[in-house]
């Protein structure tokens, strides 16, 4: 086990760097997408109700058959596996963006109204910190499933951990395959506990408390 | 339109879109500046949607609203509202910030100084009756709900707006927290002459606060007078419904002192201990205040403390 390690950690490293940056572009272009979005669609329940099925619908394509079918289209590479990895991570976070600015107490929006805040300052001050533990809630799902389905990602030569599954796979070599899996796990489960705990801080921020 | 009208109301009604029937039917009101007026109506009847369109919250359907001789159609909704005080009664405070920041948020978006902010803050939460060093820095939640409205009352109170429009703010306060808001409010406007328009489905509450009462009925505007008066001469039968009452003690829980007591008599005997009690109070205060003391009439004094009047049991028999 650990011989592996000492004689691969030059490419297990690069690898590693490799799939942080496919996770971290393809939530940061998702995340981009969707906040605006989710936005419109909370506001607005007649669009909501056209695009959420079609999110839903892409959620359901199993990864292989997506990267399969964005092959002829933009080829092999990063680029599909990012185009695939922001398809599949919009429905989830599109949904809790949604879930925030509905969950906030329609009085709350009146008495702000009622003051006098423009729409602009009702959000800025108002609408989004009350929003975002929902909306980290999402960011911390998407961001766990992006780690996993990017390890699948490197059957179309995107890098990243899966390289290391895929050989291991190929060359029966189970320490590789052992160290691919703790790798991927390790990272998603760090990931996710990251970002729980900024989640519990928004929380405790949106219903009133000094967070620093 | 006299200069002394604060909000006048010119064929105003609303539609809602999809709605059988309006929700307000065509309405003119002037409302006095400095008056205090309640809208008293049974749920459903149009009290909302009246005053949403005072802030423009709502559109009218029809008609317009002047505020201070202004066609309130041609002032951004944002600066109307910036100039009208709001309180609801699930006060919609912000629970993510402070009471301090909750209460400077209007006088932030109009730019004052930090200092004039400060000062303004502790100025507002001594008003409302709470210390502003025990509350300043506490966030909503850990306020109880009398609480929260008084702080909903100093938010909307910030920039010192003219007129206030209050949708049933003590709807949700227990009794006893309830009456104490109440006189909080009367003293309140006493002190700094607001007008205001006061929803409530209370009729006492309705009584004991308004200056004058709207009564409203499915959309419509049944009377519009004093309290006495609506007592005395309920405009239509629904009216006459409405504040008849066989019990002659609850009756008189809608009458004032200052509407019956015997001006003649003002002066205070020296020799006698006469209970004392404020010209707003309400003639079953005063009965209590009868049966509780020694004299046979309680001394009604007004807001300076100055003895005005005398009420004795014949000015209760005639009520
Ligand atoms: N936004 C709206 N869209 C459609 N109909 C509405 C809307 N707001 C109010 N209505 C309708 O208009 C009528 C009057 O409502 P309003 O809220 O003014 O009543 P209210 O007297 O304030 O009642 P309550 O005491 O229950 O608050 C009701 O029949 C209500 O269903
Ligand atoms: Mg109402």
């Amino acid at each position: 086990m650990i011989a592996y390690i000492e004689n691969n950690y030059l490419e297990v490293i690069t690898l590693f760097l490799q799939h942080i940056e496919i996770t971290v572009i393809s939530l940061a272009i998702a995340v981009i997408i969707a906040l605006p979005l989710g936005v419109l669609l909370a506001k607005n329940a007649a669009l909501a109700a056209i695009i959420m099925p079609v999110l839903s619908v892409i959620y359901t394509i199993p990864s292989l058959a997506m990267f399969a079918l964005l092959i002829p289209v933009v080829g092999l590479g990063l680029e599909p596996a990012i185009i695939a990895l922001v398809a599949y991570s919009l429905l989830i976070l599109v949904r809790n963006v949604i879930a925030g600015f509905r969950s906030i107490d329609p009085a709350v929006i009146e008495a702000g109204l009622g003051l006098g805040l423009s729409r602009w300052q009702l959000f800025c001050k108002i609408e989004w910190v009350l929003a975002l533990p929902a909306i980290l809630g999402g960011v911390r799902i998407a961001a766990v499933s992006i780690i996993g389905i990017a390890a699948i990602a490197s059957w179309i030569n995107a890098g990243g951990l899966g390289v290391i599954l895929f050989q291991g796979l190929n060359e029966s070599n189970t320490p590789q395959i052992v160290w691919g899996t703790i790798l991927v796990a390790g990272m998603a489960l760090f990931v996710n506990y990251f970002l729980s705990v900024l989640e519990s801080l928004a929380l405790a921020k949106s219903k009133g408390a000094d967070v620093k | 339109m006299t200069e002394t009208d604060a909000i006048v109301m010119e064929g105003i009604s609303k539609t809602f879109k999809k709605a059988q029937k309006p929700s307000l039917y065509p309405t003119d009101l002037r409302i006095e500046s400095g008056s205090f007026v309640t809208i008293l109506g049974a749920s459903g009847c149009g009290k909302t949607t009246l005053l949403k369109m005072v802030n423009r919250l709502y559109e009218p359907s029809s008609g317009k609203i002047l505020i201070n001789g202004q066609d309130i159609a041609r002032i951004a909704p944002t600066k109307l509202r910036r100039q009208i005080g709001y309180v609801i009664q699930q006060t919609g405070l912000f629970r993510h910030m402070t009471i301090e920041q909750n209460v400077a948020m209007v006088p932030g978006i109009l730019g004052w100084d930090k200092e004039k902010i400060n000062r303004r803050i502790d100025d507002l939460l001594n008003l409302v009756g709470l210390s502003p060093s025990e509350f300043r820095k506490r966030y909503p939640g850990q306020l109880s709900g009398g609480q929260q409205q008084r702080i909903g009352l100093a938010r909307a109170m910030a920039a010192d707006p003219s007129i206030m429009l209050m949708d049933e703010p003590f709807g949700a306060i227990d009794a006893i927290n309830r009456a104490a808001l109440q006189d909080e409010i009367l003293r309140i406007q006493k002190q700094l002459h607001k007008t205001i328009l006061f929803v409530t489905h209370d009729i006492m509450e309705a009584m004991k606060l308004g200056d004058k009462v709207i009564v409203m009925n499915e959309g419509k505007v049944q009377q519009f007078a004093r309290p006495l008066d609506i007592l005395r001469h309920p405009a239509n039968e629904f009216v006459r419904d409405l504040v008849h009452s066989d019990d002659r003690l609850q009756r008189l829980a809608f009458v004032r002192a200052k509407d019956v007591m015997n001006t003649e008599a003002a002066v205070p005997d020296p020799d006698k201990e006469a209970p004392e009690a404020p010209e707003n109070s309400t003639l079953h205060e005063i009965l209590m205040l009868l049966l509780g003391g020694r004299t046979d009439y309680v001394q009604i004094k007004d807001e300076k403390n100055n003895p005005v009047g005398r009420v004795t049991l014949k000015e209760i028999r005639r009520a």
